[in-house]
């Protein structure tokens, strides 16, 4: 059992797995990773929303919906799933876990000190907060207002409001993948559904994670956009047609399945 | 410590707003109009519209500010050089002595 997992009540139940209450905690060689159930009833769609402060995000895990954070292994050196590496600095680990327990349980602590744009910046090049893939190309923002510190990009700058249902239902399914497939990176709607954006949010992280933190986030952000942008243009053109896109996700797994 | 972890978030801190402008390649060939985001530098703009008219991609392409001929500046934000409604044209920045 690692000791600075102690502190936090986590015992041991697997080689590198570690569980304390109802939120476990995962030691992977590059990743660090929490999950906990939710505690809101589940809605249909769960993105988002853009608006938490913190690492937590929703994500599918069989047929349930439960709450995830990730954190890069580089924020305390590299993490061993071995019992006790002496070689580790305690300190920033124990950093961050203490802010991602908090996070999830709603707490925000009013001393926080955001740090200014400049130095956020500072730590990213200008090939960072912009996101090329193939004809399209989007500027992230960097979110750094006292009390909000964050990443973000838009997928889709503009949606048609004329979209149709079915549509916009596979627009959703994307959306999720895209949050569940790259660690960190949040997706979701804003302004009644006129834009879909991705965001890393590193509100609250305590400054002995923060450059590490904000620089794997930049890169997950790049990749997630990249990764999501080519198919979320492909959805909402709607000079393009395509009979699967005329019917839900959900109508269209029931076909397959009864192909089978 | 408060318990209050949520913001209101309004899309006006967001850049929804997009840049058109007509895009023509430098033999006339393919044109476009095109909505961007007005804090892209115009170095990715001119890529993305390199891959979308089709060009050459093992060439060095700039954009033309038709109203002035002037290049635009590849490391400045596009929305900090041209006027919504403007015509641009991609031209090679080849040198020829």
């Amino acid at each position: 059992m690692r000791s600075e997992l102690a502190e936090f009540g986590f015992h041991t139940v697997a080689p590198g797995r570690y569980r304390s209450g109802d939120v476990e905690l995962e030691l992977r060689a590059d990743w660090l990773v929490l999950r906990a159930p939710r505690r809101t009833h589940a809605r249909k769609l769960d993105l988002g929303p853009l608006d938490e402060r913190g690492p937590w995000k929703s994500v599918a895990e069989g047929r349930h919906r439960i709450r995830v954070a990730e954190l890069p292994a580089r924020i305390s050196g590299r993490i061993s799933a071995d019992a006790d590496d002496a070689t580790l600095s305690a300190s920033p680990l124990q950093d961050a876990i203490r802010w991602t327990l908090r996070a999830r349980d709603g707490f925000w602590d009013d001393s926080w000190n955001c740090p200014s744009r400049d130095q956020v910046l500072s730590w990213l090049s200008p090939e960072n907060m912009t996101i090329a893939s193939g004809r399209h190309a989007r500027q992230a923002e960097l979110v750094a207002d006292g009390s909000r510190l964050a990443l973000r990009a838009a997928i889709l700058p503009t949606i048609p409001q004329e979209l149709p249902a079915p549509r916009a239902a596979w627009l959703d399914e994307l959306l999720m993948e895209t949050q569940a497939h790259w660690r960190m990176v949040r997706t979701g709607y804003v302004d009644s559904r006129s834009s879909a954006m991705a965001e890393v949010d590193f509100s609250g992280a305590p400054l002995s994670i923060l450059e590490p933190l904000v620089r794997a986030g930049a890169a997950a952000l790049h990749a997630a956009v990249c990764w999501s942008i080519r198919s979320a243009d492909f959805l909402i053109d709607l000079q393009q047609t395509c009979y699967c896109l005329e019917v839900r996700p959900s109508r269209a797994a029931c076909v397959m399945q009864a192909g089978k | 410590m408060s318990m209050e972890n949520t913001l209101s978030l309004s899309s006006e801190t967001l850049e929804t707003a997009m840049l058109s402008f007509h895009v023509v390649d430098v033999t006339n060939s393919h044109a476009a109009e095109v909505s961007v985001q007005p804090s892209l530098p115009a170095a990715a703009v001119t890529r993305s519209l390199v891959v979308q008219l089709e060009l050459p991609d093992h060439t060095p392409f700039g954009l033309r500010d038709e109203s002035t001929g002037a290049f635009l500046d590849d490391t400045k934000s596009i929305g900090e050089q041209i006027t919504p409604g403007a015509r641009l044209t991609v031209t090679t920045k080849t040198h020829l002595g």
